[in-house]
């Protein structure tokens, strides 16, 4: 899976936001850092596996917590439609 | 048939090609005899576009879907193509009522039905010849060199209110309604959001990665408020005053 190429981040002083080219999503998103390394994986073609390795490398916290992390803001995403599955 | 005129906006040029007069009566203010840069025209589909786009809006802010006619929707199609180019300039398109006291450049910013009008019509009648209206809907907003300029347009919303000129803006309020007249000085993280939201988004990716940077810049070259205004006259002196205090102690 990948971020639709009409979502657009910006870095915003540490926080990243995000809005829709596309205008079927119309608001903006606003990620922690958390949420955008996930993001910013997501800008490649990725597994959700691979993005619970790669949290797992980067932060020092269980596998039950990254999952779910992942899953949450995965949801997230799906919802405003910024995902190619 | 089509209608052709050269007009002058945001110190840009260019041509208007449309296959109906009405934008061009519209941009009467802005004629101009210089030799245009580039050339705007539109086509059937691009009014079917703008019918489809205000009818997703309306349905999205929860209003009925009004009817509009083909040349009102052509002028929104000129101006989304104008908003488009523009960009290449640095120059966003921004939902405000904009006006000029002393000199000086006032962007109040809003969703539709707050009060952005109501309240620079306030400041007008209370510093008379001192301030003049920029533009009351949409003006366009060049950012560059760390400096913020507004510009009058031909789009100027319900009550046409606007001028053929431009100021420096120094300050961007976001407008609330109150029960009374506060200002609180905020900063860019905190304004950022609804700047983005009252700005024009483009479909083309990169041309909107150019506005969230734009965005972050005129934030970052302005003072910005949150505002909470009364329907009261005095609303224009009290949140003057007060947002003047606060930008006269930095």
């Amino acid at each position: 899976m990948k971020l639709k190429k009409e979502f657009i981040t910006h870095n915003l002083d540490g926080e990243q936001i995000m809005v829709s080219a596309a205008g079927t999503f119309k608001g903006f998103l606003k990620s922690n850092q958390t949420a955008a390394f996930i993001v910013d994986l997501l800008k490649s073609d990725i597994t959700r596996e691979e993005i619970i390795s790669k949290m797992l490398e980067k932060y020092d916290v269980p596998e039950n917590v990254v999952s779910a992390d992942v899953d949450k803001i995965l949801a997230i995403l799906r919802k405003v439609d910024a995902i190619d599955e | 048939m089509s209608f052709k005129g050269v007009y002058t906006i945001a110190g840009e040029t260019f041509l208007i090609e449309t296959l109906f007069e009405y934008t061009h009566l519209q941009c009467y203010n802005y004629v101009s005899l210089k030799k245009p840069e580039f050339t705007l025209s539109t086509t059937k589909e691009d009014i079917e576009y703008e019918r489809k786009k205000a009818k997703s809006e309306a349905e999205y802010e929860g209003l009925r879907a009004e009817e509009y006619k083909d040349d009102y929707l052509e002028s929104l199609a000129v101006l989304r193509k104008l908003s488009d180019k523009m960009l290449d300039d640095n120059c966003i398109l921004f939902h405000a009522s904009a006006l000029a006291l002393d000199s000086e450049g006032y962007m109040f910013t809003a969703k539709s039905g707050t009060g952005k009008s109501t309240h620079s019509y306030f400041w007008h009648k209370a510093f008379g010849d001192r301030c003049t209206m920029i533009n009351d809907d949409k003006p366009f907003v060049k950012i560059e060199d760390g400096k913020v300029t507004v510009f009058g347009s031909a789009w100027n919303g319900k009550h046409n209110v606007g001028n053929n000129t431009c100021a420096q803006v120094k300050t961007i309020a976001i407008l609330h309604r109150g029960e009374k007249n506060e200002a609180k000085r905020i900063d860019k993280k905190e304004a950022y959001g609804m700047l983005l939201q009252q700005t024009y988004r483009p479909s083309d990716p990169i041309k909107l990665a150019k506005v969230l940077k734009l965005v972050e810049t005129m934030a970052d070259s302005v003072s910005l408020f949150d505002i909470y205004c009364t329907l009261d006259p005095n609303s224009a002196v009290e949140i003057y005053n007060a947002m003047k205090g606060q930008t006269d102690e930095t």
